[in-house]
């Protein structure tokens, strides 16, 4: 399925749903005018819980390098 | 997933270190956000900070990324006036934390860009990967808990946060049912950076598991001067490359294992025509793999070193065909027995040379061959 629309480049005009010549900077108030301040509102008015109680144990001791495929 | 594996809190500083770090070769979606849409970053990373309790935010980004390093600065200085950031931060105001953000520019190491290494970079250090365990989210910067999220990644906290994770999930690729665990799942959009032979190179969002060809026809208008399509690399040098029957691999996080190769990597794909050298290709990659080798491990200082030798002189038309089994046994001493390196720059070298010559081979053999004919009339041999 292809994307509906624009989220990481909602700002960044990109084909199809652009044009890359009319990108521009966008400033903190264009940001905020486009759909930020909704977020920037959500997320002051909640408050965090600890991340966690206890931390997990260690699941890999020498695990392969990193990117690795797993078995 | 990295978020919740740190620890309780014990009062005492955790950080979040974003990756921008964007030195693999073909890869340049994160340059593109940092270019035009800065602040959709630092809303991600004013969420992440929130949300896991962090007061300390770092943004290591590539040294070559000048225009960028100012571009960002700005708006993190635009993010200070908001108050999204600093001692009267609204965040601040509910979780009592004054949180702060840091701009942190590499001196252009491409392995900088492998986490530790970045830590170890961010701390003044010489820029050379950590053994791990412990991994950054319980030791990570200056030896305390550490986040470390991609710019792509970080990026994309603010739409979940404001969309919820179901909308999330309803985009990408499912895990099949059948499917063992070890098969991801590839939720989400996804910035494909695509480069090389297309009619028009450049960053496209799309969902996850969007077909290679729908990406190089649709988006980028197809290959350049109407040539066919040879090869690709789906996400950076490192990963190996798709060959010419893959056409319509499916670009999501199982695509290692579908098509033989290590896996979608930054996503960064680079499409190369019928035109290609492949000989070249593979030397250029393990060129620049030998150049950015840290040194530490053996494998990788000496491996990446004799292949680059090797493939030079297979280019150059001295290789015997004794030199592409060497190729593959050296690639397979780097890369065959996980966890004998710290980080995973040899085993990128392993995946890059196994899988082109193991799939264009006859590219390789063609070059030998005629080799060994033109020497041996050299020679005077009959």
């Amino acid at each position: 399925m292809p994307l509906k629309q624009p989220i990481l480049t909602k700002r960044i005009p990109t084909p199809p749903w652009g044009d890359p010549a009319d990108r521009k900077l966008v400033t903190l108030d264009h940001f905020l005018e486009t759909g930020a301040t909704t977020r920037y509102a959500k997320r002051s008015s909640s408050t965090p819980k600890p991340s966690s109680t206890s931390s997990k144990p260690a699941s890999c001791v020498a695990e392969a390098a990193q990117g690795s495929p797993r078995a | 997933m990295k978020w919740s594996f740190l620890p309780p809190e014990d009062g005492d500083r955790r950080y979040l270190a974003v990756n921008a770090d964007e030195a693999e070769p073909g890869t340049f979606k994160d340059r593109m956000l940092i270019d035009f849409d800065p602040h959709i970053l630092l809303e991600g990373i004013a969420i992440c900070m929130h949300a896991c309790r962090i007061d300390t935010a770092y943004i290591y980004i590539r040294g070559e990324y000048h225009a960028q390093a100012k571009t960002l600065q700005r708006a993190v200085d635009e993010a200070y006036e908001y108050n999204v950031f600093g001692k009267d931060s609204f965040l601040g105001k509910i979780n009592s934390l004054a949180p702060h953000c840091y701009i942190h520019r590499g001196a252009g190491a491409y392995v900088c860009g492998e986490e530790t290494a970045l830590l170890e970079s961010l701390e003044g250090k010489r820029g050379w990967p950590r053994i791990k365990p412990p991994f950054p989210a319980i030791a990570g910067a200056f030896a305390r808990p550490t986040i470390i999220n991609n710019v792509e990644t970080i990026a994309m906290v603010g739409p979940i946060v404001q969309h919820g994770p179901d909308w999330f999930k309803s985009m990408g690729t499912q895990r099949p049912e059948d499917a063992p665990p070890t098969v991801p799942a590839s939720f989400g959009p996804k910035l494909f950076g695509v480069s090389g032979h297309v009619n028009r190179p450049g960053v496209y969002e799309d969902e996850l598991g969007i077909k290679l060809s729908t990406l190089i026809e649709t988006h980028c208008g197809g290959m350049r001067n109407g040539k066919k399509f040879k090869a690709a690399i789906p996400g950076g040098i490192a990963m190996g490359i798709l060959g010419t029957d893959q056409y319509d691999a499916v670009l999501d996080f199982d695509v290692g294992k579908k098509y033989n190769c290590l896996g979608l990597g930054t996503a960064g794909v680079i499409v190369m025509d019928q035109d290609t050298d492949m000989v070249a290709v593979t030397r250029n990659i393990i060129r620049f793999l030998a150049h950015e080798s840290c040194g530490q491990c053996t494998p990788c200082r000496e491996g990446t070193t004799w292949m680059y030798k090797t493939l030079s002189r297979i280019e150059a038309g001295d290789g015997t065909s004794k030199d592409l089994d060497l190729l593959l046994e050296l690639a397979g001493s780097m890369g065959a027995m996980p966890g004998t390196t710290i980080c995973g720059l040899a085993d990128g070298a392993n995946w890059a040379v196994r899988t082109i010559l193991n799939k264009f081979r006859p590219d390789f053999e063609a070059r030998v061959r005629k080799h060994r004919y033109v020497s041996l009339s050299t020679a005077g041999v009959r």
